[in-house]
């Protein structure tokens, strides 16, 4: 009788190992940013035994399409990455599961505000952010020391104004003899994040709260274009792609260079790198805001929902934004307030900082069809930097095609 | 006279290294260090085998590797044994309807497949064929120019040889076989060489067709890695580079003789 | 017994095409026939396809990166397939003449043929980067200014044309020099002995001789370059601000980025229609060559 019960026990226990909910996710992150995920992974499963997360790796360019298609398809994974900028997107399609019950009260007080509001779509709270990512100012120490960009103490000087930035790279790269004086990526970096973050200090806006649309500001938007223009004619910088400017940067052939803070996962790492990072500098007499793009978990819709999975993503998305400390070590900042001000966080390399960077944090609007404006946004740029489109062609096309595309 | 012959044959060897530059230049920088590659050198300052060690653990190089062979293998004996049926039928058999099913064979190439790209998607999708090396196997296999290339060089093998089989006996299946089938030999080879490479190559449709990058093939692959993985810089990228080409070098250096021959009879 | 054994072959014959037919049908013509109706709708992969007749072409018309793309596409065509044709055809005749190291050279040209597209677009990027590419260097050796190839407006396109020509022509060397070798070597001798010299002798023996290769290479570059996807979208992803964009990408970007999926496949039938032309001289060329042989 004893033998019975103890071989029961033993199958119950095995069949409740066997009831582990498995669970996918989608994300887009390699190299450090990469391991750091897998960790976290790797964690939750340890401290969850019912659960098991499996990690899918697609390539950055392609997740977009590969999702929407999956879901179409009938077949998305449990959980995907998603940048907060293309939430209305999917949203609006239906394409989400509402995550209200899901999430815990404590963990939706504890956020920064701003970024809660945007997670959220007609109402309903449809991703979990779990950071933010501005862009920022790195600088070569070893290239300002050797250029004379030092004060009294010998430490380095930092731009705080465009002016200051711009006389600071020239001589930098007119003493040194450097191809650039700043180094960056000309589509994204500078159509998109450089564009918002300049426009936005003008006062731009991006969303009408009035007519709840998506409306410009003809007159910023040239004079933001015809700043990032100058930037090229005079020399300071020249087109490049994504890794040509980290590689002229990393090896020292950069003085400044435009990125946003996900690479604090590598530059720490690399022998022969002394660098710093600080916030952007800002037009004098504007608050200083900063673009910065989000990532988030969200749970894509199944044909059928099956409770059992959706919870159990829940839960595993919910615990990652609380342990976003380490995720930190990516060099994102976290947006529960809890964690922001934590030691973990506050403890690694630099974050002090930029962490104040977090306080003017511009993002997109949220509204549907922002991804094909955000990709028309590289196009102009790159069409004004070389000189294919005069600063008031591109605004008379951005202006169009955000009224296009908000229409369609 | 001799002197012209050395010229040109200087001439020509000189075109050709110069021709081979970029490869050349591939295989060097696969084993310079980055800051080699930035200061534009040609030989490395010193043999840095890391790059492939790093290129090895961390990208998913020999599961791309294998899917491409699967998916090229598989579509190519898959074609091989739907096409040549097919051609022979079309082209040394007798039945009505064989003019009107020979036109049809050819429509394929009026349907350029990219045109075609997203219905087909849909459709395969349809078929639960997604994200699966079947996906790009299964709708390689009607190929019209395997059964043009196959039917018009079996439709020049003289009769004889196949009356003479037949007067011992042998059955339909047989003369295939065993007489026009080892006959067309050249035929086959060129087919497979064509569709092997067509399929080893392809870009446009596994891009579409694969969501994981667990099963991407390797060109598709590669892209991905040069794009994407901010760990994996110049060096690397030419080691993997070096890697995916070796095989295919190999092979056609072993196919060469074959490949021309066969090019050569199907001209004709 | 005569007519049993004809309907017992007519039956084999159907059985052995079968296989072949089926899938024909499946994945071939029912999706061609599929790509015509969606491009009277709009779909966007989530809902249901709403019927909207000829607007996808209205849209079509008015919408400057269509036209663009298109002329792209054109304008690759236009840039790549002469030097392909030229420089083989040369290429092959040099291989061809009185020489050594025949089978040398003729590997040599033919090995970048060998290799994935990728491998030879990621590596010829990084020759045209002005910053450490090996073109780049050679420039500075001479004392000009890098230009940045691939960022270029006015270079990114041509710069392209020379990676696909690099990548291509090895193939159609080896077409020309197995047309070469079929000229018997006789009509030179006698050509020879009349008193023909070497450029006479190329005009009017050996381009004529070769014109089924001629076209065989022209018609196949051509369809094969109106279709250019890869090396672009590998090389420059259609830039720099959309220079390089070709009608193939912006119908993947239509279609599989923003899922309008009617635009993205009325743009594909454009594209088709252009290539219907040539595809439709390839196939007539072809069955007339093959019927010569049968005579």
């Amino acid at each position: 009788m004893k033998r019975l019960l103890v071989v029961t026990l033993l199958l119950a226990f095995g069949l409740l190992a066997l009831a582990k909910t498995t669970i996918t996710v989608w994300t887009f992150f390699s190299g450090g940013e990469g391991f750091l995920v897998t960790e976290l992974i790797n964690r939750f499963n340890a401290e969850h035994p019912d659960i098991e997360v499996v990690e899918q790796i697609v390539e950055w360019g392609q997740l977009y399409n590969k999702l929407t298609t999956a879901i179409a398809a009938g077949d998305p994974p449990d959980v995907s990455v998603m940048h907060l900028a293309v939430l209305p997107d999917f949203a609006s399609r239906g394409a989400l599961t509402a995550l209200d019950k899901y999430i815990s009260k404590a963990t939706l007080q504890d956020y920064v505000p701003e970024i809660l509001a945007k997670a959220h779509y007609d109402g309903k709270l449809y991703a979990v952010p779990f950071d933010t990512h501005p862009l920022v100012l790195y600088y070569n120490k070893k290239l300002l020391r050797q250029a004379g960009l030092v004060d009294e103490k010998g430490e380095v000087l930092l731009p705080k104004t465009w002016d200051e930035l711009l006389s600071y790279a020239k001589q930098a790269k007119e003493k040194l003899g450097l191809e650039v004086g700043i180094s960056s990526e000309i589509g994204a970096m500078m159509g998109d994040r450089l564009f918002t973050t300049y426009y936005a200090q003008l006062g731009g806006q991006f969303y009408d709260e009035k007519t709840k649309t998506v409306k410009l500001d003809p007159d910023k938007v040239k004079k933001t274009y015809e700043f990032i223009r100058s930037l090229y004619t005079s020399g300071i910088m020249k087109p490049m792609d994504y890794p040509t400017a980290e590689s002229l940067f990393q090896n020292n052939q950069s003085p400044f260079h435009f990125n946003g803070v996900w690479v604090m996962a590598l530059y720490p790492t690399l022998e022969g790198l002394e660098f710093g990072v600080t916030r952007l500098p800002t037009i004098p007499g504007s608050k200083p805001y900063t673009w910065a793009g989000s990532h988030t978990w969200v749970i894509p819709k199944k044909p059928k929902d099956d409770p059992a999975k959706i919870a159990a993503a829940a839960k595993f998305i919910e615990w990652f934004a609380r342990n976003a400390a380490e995720w930190a070590k990516a060099g994102h900042l976290p947006v529960l307030k809890s964690v922001l001000n934590s030691e973990a966080f506050l403890g690694l390399p630099m974050r002090k900082d930029y962490a104040n960077v977090a306080e003017y944090l511009v993002s997109s609007p949220n509204v549907k069809g922002w991804l094909e404006v955000m990709l028309k946004m590289f196009e102009i740029g790159e069409a004004v930097i070389l000189g294919k489109m005069t600063p008031d062609e591109a605004t008379k096309e951005l202006v169009n095609f955000v009224k296009q595309v908000v229409e369609d | 006279m001799k002197f012209k012959r050395y010229l040109l044959t200087i001439f020509a060897v000189v075109l050709a290294l110069v021709y081979l530059i970029p490869l050349i230049w591939m295989f060097l920088a696969s084993f310079q260090s980055e800051k080699d590659i930035l200061a534009s050198k040609w030989i490395p300052s010193q043999w840095f085998a890391a790059n492939y060690k790093i290129i090895l653990q961390r990208a998913k190089l020999a599961t791309w590797f294998v899917n491409s062979l699967i998916s090229a293998t598989g579509a190519t004996v898959g074609i091989l044994l739907v096409c040549i049926p097919a051609a022979y039928a079309v082209s040394r058999m007798e039945f009505p309807g064989r003019k009107i099913l020979y036109l049809l064979s050819l429509t394929g190439f009026m349907i350029p497949g990219q045109a075609i790209a997203i219905p087909l998607y849909l459709l395969v999708r349809r078929f639960g064929l997604v994200n699966n090396l079947l996906g790009i196997i299964i709708p390689a296999l009607p190929s019209s120019m395997a059964v043009f290339i196959l039917s018009q060089f079996m439709k020049a093998i003289p009769l004889d040889y196949e009356e003479a089989a037949r007067l011992d006996g042998a059955n339909e299946l047989d003369v295939m076989l065993k007489v026009i089938l080892p006959m067309s030999l050249p035929a086959v080879v060129t087919v497979t060489v064509l569709h092997f490479t067509w399929i080893w190559n392809d870009f446009f449709w596994p891009l579409i067709v694969m969501t994981s990058d667990k099963m991407y093939t390797l060109p598709v692959g590669l892209v991905a890695l040069a794009a994407s993985d901010v760990n994996i810089r110049y060096g690397p990228i030419m080691a993997a580079n070096v890697l995916a080409s070796l095989p295919v070098i190999v092979v056609y250096i072993f196919m060469q003789r074959y490949l021309t021959r066969g090019v050569v009879l199907s001209l004709r | 017994m005569a007519v049993y054994r004809k309907k017992r072959h007519a039956l084999l014959a159907y059985l052995f095409f079968a296989p072949f037919l089926v899938l024909l049908l499946i994945f071939r013509l029912i999706p061609f026939v599929n790509s015509i109706r969606m491009i009277f709708y709009k779909w966007d992969i989530f809902g249901t396809p709403r019927y909207i007749g000829l607007g996808n072409f209205t849209r079509m018309m008015s919408d400057k990166t269509f036209w663009a793309s298109l002329w792209h596409t054109v304008y690759f065509v236009i840039l790549t397939v002469p030097p392909i044709v030229v420089l083989s055809f040369l290429i092959a005749l040099l291989i061809n003449s009185r020489i050594s190291f025949k089978n040398f050279l003729r590997s040599a040209f033919y090995l970048p043929y060998t290799l994935t597209i990728s491998v030879v677009c990621i590596t010829w990027a990084m020759l045209y980067n002005p910053y450490f590419g090996m073109i780049g260097r050679i420039m500075k050796f001479f004392g000009l200014e890098p230009i940045n190839w691939l960022s270029d407006p006015f270079w990114a396109m041509p710069a392209i044309v020379a990676t696909t020509v690099w990548w291509t022509i090895g193939f159609c060397i080896v077409l020309y020099l197995a047309g070469l070798q079929q000229i018997p070597t006789s009509y030179y001798e006698a050509a020879e002995l009349d008193g023909a010299n070497g450029f006479q002798r190329m005009f009017f023996i050996t381009i004529p001789l070769l014109k089924r290769v001629h076209v065989l290479v022209l018609v196949t570059q051509i369809i094969a370059s109106l279709q250019i996807f890869g090396q672009v979208y590998i090389m420059t992803a259609g830039g720099p601000a959309g220079r390089t964009r070709t009608l193939m990408q912006y119908v993947y970007e239509q279609g599989f980025r923003y899922f309008r999926m009617g635009y993205a496949q009325a743009m594909a039938f454009v594209l088709f229609l252009v290539m219907f032309v040539f595809a439709y001289l390839q196939l007539r060329l072809m069955i007339a060559s093959a019927k010569e042989e049968l005579v």
